[in-house]
């Protein structure tokens, strides 16, 4: 399952995108990934963070033939999808804050 | 889920109270949702009520105030949002882990800062503990203030960002957005939260420059030089120039390019800029008279949690008034300052 992530915030503040699929997981973890992606809350903004310079991710699917977004703050991630994530760091690439 | 929501917003707690305990799954979550959104409206207005009253501060006899209270912990890269081992507590000697001195040392030099300029104990003026926990998450590229007493610095991704509390000003910025959390608690989106992000960045730059004994001329006026990866270098934002930090640096200096909706890590380049043409303009050390005055403002109760670039400039200018005069070259500064940023003061 591909989905498009980008992560926004933090102190530094830029962007980090990347189109990451679960096929680069283990099995069980993609299972386990595909799962939460499925279940997550589509169409929906991140909650109202508390603190500052924490991350946010916007997630994208065209799964079934149309495109479904949502918002996640760092908290509200699922444990299952952060081994995806985790590959963020080394495929993402930056883009200006306001892009 | 949309229209419940919305028609809800406008219902008195007990009746939101009712609905959130209903059958009907949407019904019930749209409850939720208008309970959690009121709560903090409530919370806020609280806050502002308390801060307009002036309490007293309670009497005491005994020498308080003048000594932080540090634990640094160990997040052993978990995620976990509790903290984690104790690695060094208040008076105890070096750890031989550097990143837990990193944030012993510069936790100790941003309280010393607020404590010899503005005589404020702590984040809450009232010698709250400094909680650093350190080794968040595993190659986390980013530091936070959690809203509830933490500080947490990651390691970094060896990309974007470096290890986090190497960076004093870092260090300085995320206590300080503990401190506007007490002040004015400036809702983190929009204007409002670029100030918040900006006063981070003001408040920074002056622990940094005041624990290296720089004056305005030879700082450098940058922001995270100490924790950028190669990716971003040589720094994260840049005060005396926005926009020029980094290759992906899209912050502009003043309000002709203000990003309408924009991350609040972009637009606080606008008041960021201001604060270094006051101190630029006044020379000497930054703390000597922009400092307190940017202090003053965001300590006074007429700064609300949704201010304005506007309405924050002009709480400067008063201050700066009352405390230089109205034709002081203080109170000019903050004129320039502004005016060079393009935020009108009328």
């Amino acid at each position: 399952m591909r989905v498009h992530v980008t992560r926004r915030g933090g102190l530094a503040g830029v962007a980090l995108h990347a189109t990451l699929d679960t096929a680069q997981l283990t099995a069980a973890d993609a299972t386990r990934a595909e799962t939460a992606l499925r279940n997550l809350p589509w169409d929906r903004l991140a909650a109202e963070p508390t603190g500052a310079d924490r991350f946010r991710y916007e997630v994208v699917t065209a799964e079934g033939g149309h495109e479904r977004h949502v918002e996640l703050s760092e908290t509200e991630v699922p444990d299952a999808l952060r081994p995806l994530l985790a590959l963020l760091p080394d495929h993402g690439q930056i883009r200006r804050a306001s892009g | 889920m949309t229209a419940p929501y919305a028609q809800h917003c406008i219902l008195p707690p007990g009746l939101l109270y009712r609905l959130a305990r209903c059958d009907e799954e949407a019904l019930r979550d749209a409850a939720l949702n208008a309970l959690a959104l009121d709560g903090r409206f409530r919370l806020a207005r609280a806050e502002s009520a308390a801060r307009l009253l002036q309490l007293p501060r309670p009497v005491t006899f005994a020498w308080i105030g003048g000594q932080p209270q540090r634990t640094i912990y160990d997040q052993q890269h978990s995620e976990s949002q509790t903290p984690g081992v104790v690695m060094r507590v208040e008076g105890q000697a070096p750890s031989k882990d550097q990143a837990v001195n990193q944030a012993y040392d510069g936790l100790g030099a941003t309280y010393s800062f607020y404590w010899t300029v503005f005589e404020r104990d702590s984040i809450d003026g009232a010698s709250m503990p400094l909680l650093g926990l350190t080794h968040y998450g595993r190659r986390y590229p980013n530091a936070f203030w959690d809203g509830a007493g933490h500080m947490f610095f990651g390691d970094g991704d060896g990309r974007i960002l470096t290890q986090t509390t190497a960076g004093i000003d870092v260090i300085g910025h995320e206590l300080t957005h503990g401190v506007i959390q007490h002040e004015a608690n400036l809702t983190y989106s929009g204007q409002s939260g670029a100030l918040n992000e900006s006063v981070s960045d003001v408040f920074g730059i002056q622990v940094k420059q005041y624990a290296l004994g720089q004056d305005v001329h030879s700082s450098d006026w940058l922001i995270g030089a100490d924790v950028v990866g190669p990716l971003l270098r040589p720094a994260l934002r840049s005060m005396k120039q926005p926009g020029t930090a980094n290759p992906y640096d899209d912050q502009p200096a003043d309000m002709n390019g203000y990003v309408p909706g924009g991350d609040v890590h972009i637009n606080s380049g606008i008041p960021n800029h201001a604060f270094y043409v006051v101190a630029t303009t006044l020379g000497g050390h930054a703390w000597d008279a922009a400092g307190p005055i940017w202090y003053a403002a965001l300590a006074d109760p007429q700064l609300r949690p949704n201010a304005t670039f506007r309405d924050f400039a002009r709480i400067t200018v008063r201050h700066a008034r009352q405390t230089y005069g109205a034709s002081s070259d203080q109170t000019h500064a903050v004129q320039q300052g502004w005016e060079a940023v393009k935020v009108p003061l009328c």
